[in-house]
């Protein structure tokens, strides 16, 4: 239960910002909330362009429905 | 148009690409230190690269940002719409 | 102030003539969930955003927007700038003729005119995010709409790249409501 309740604040830390990470808000009802993308590595110029993102994490291409 | 100035738009293409998905990065992550050192790269490299594309085909900015020296060559075709990939 | 770079966001290409393609993808130009819309939705919008974080992705989006706007139109340009009437009339294509002959227009697929209607600009930095958010994800839904129309492998790579902005958009917005609810928390008890 504890660790869940870390696991689940940890994405929503400001990154790189670690003064800021023990002030990190909790989640309340009522809201939405996108997790914090961290950078850690990126496509290189190219196939991030023909991918639409440089962010590996971000890419998620449609999978064309077959009728 | 030629190849030579295709694969040279596309790489501008991709290294102008990089630097707006950094920008919009730091945007909501403007303390990421290694984002920004990355973004200052790739603008350095995007510098490079548009000033060697705009020595040979005429000036990919207007208002005072590229140089054209010797002529007008802004209203030069093809304009982005008219070049296939 | 914007400057204009003489160039496309993304290699765009076209393999054929293809009215009734066209018919389709111009509602990403004009329609209720196209690039248009998108763009004017951010940038007005970010005059009455609370933080400078958030007034900087509205203004950085809403300019990627327009380079979307401009890929979306050379699509539909290449792909009737050489139609013939015949061509024309078999897509459906007769009515926008009638009225643009093969002129850009801002209209959904079946002909409406843009309006304003199409987007809000509430005040409210948290209602306004939220919608840019669900826009996201229409306009995401759009694309998927259109791959399946598409029967151009060159436009369908147009348009999977444009779908992917979408996505990645969408969590910018995410990241910045984030950051405006925190604030607005900040404000309510210091």
């Amino acid at each position: 239960m504890e660790e869940k309740q870390e696991k689940s604040r940890g994405i929503t830390i400001r990154p790189n910002d670690d003064k800021l990470e023990k002030q990190s808000f909790s989640y309340e009802l009522a809201r939405a909330y996108v997790p914090w993308q961290r950078f850690t590595k990126k496509w290189d110029p190219m196939e991030g362009l023909t991918r639409g993102t440089i962010f590996p994490e971000l890419y998620k291409p449609y999978k064309r429905d077959k009728y | 148009m030629d190849g030579q100035r295709l694969n040279l738009l596309k790489k501008i293409m991709a290294l102008e690409f990089t630097a707006l998905e950094l920008n919009l990065y730091l945007d909501t992550h403007p303390n990421d230190q290694r984002a920004l050192a990355e973004f200052n790269e790739v603008s350095q490299a995007l510098l490079l690269a548009k000033k060697d594309y705009e020595a040979y085909y005429g000036p990919l900015l207007n208002y005072g940002f590229s140089p054209s020296h010797n002529a007008w060559r802004w209203v030069e075709e093809p304009w982005p719409w008219e070049i296939s990939f | 102030m914007w400057i204009y770079e003489k160039k496309l966001e993304y290699p765009v290409r076209v393999s054929s003539t293809n009215p009734a393609l066209a018919k389709n993808i111009i509602t990403q130009y004009g329609g209720p969930d196209g690039e248009l819309a998108a763009s004017l939705r951010y940038l007005t919008q970010r005059y009455s955003m609370p933080i400078p974080q958030a007034k900087a992705i509205l203004t950085d989006i809403g300019t990627e927007e327009l380079a979307h706007m401009e890929i979306v139109a050379a699509l539909v340009y290449n792909l009737i700038k050489d139609a013939s009437i015949e061509q024309i009339k078999r897509a459906g294509l007769d009515g926008y003729y009638a009225d643009h002959d093969r002129a850009l227009y801002f209209v959904n697929a079946v002909g409406n005119p843009w309006t304003a209607t199409y987007i809000q600009s509430k005040g409210d930095p948290i209602a306004d995010l939220y919608e840019d958010m669900a826009a996201e994800q229409k306009a995401r839904a759009t694309y998927e709409y259109l791959i399946q129309l598409s029967d151009d492998p060159d436009v369908t790579d147009a348009l999977r790249f444009l779908r992917e902005r979408e996505v990645v958009h969408f969590q910018r917005f995410g990241e910045a409501l984030n950051l405006v609810q925190d604030y607005m928390d900040s404000k309510k008890f210091f």
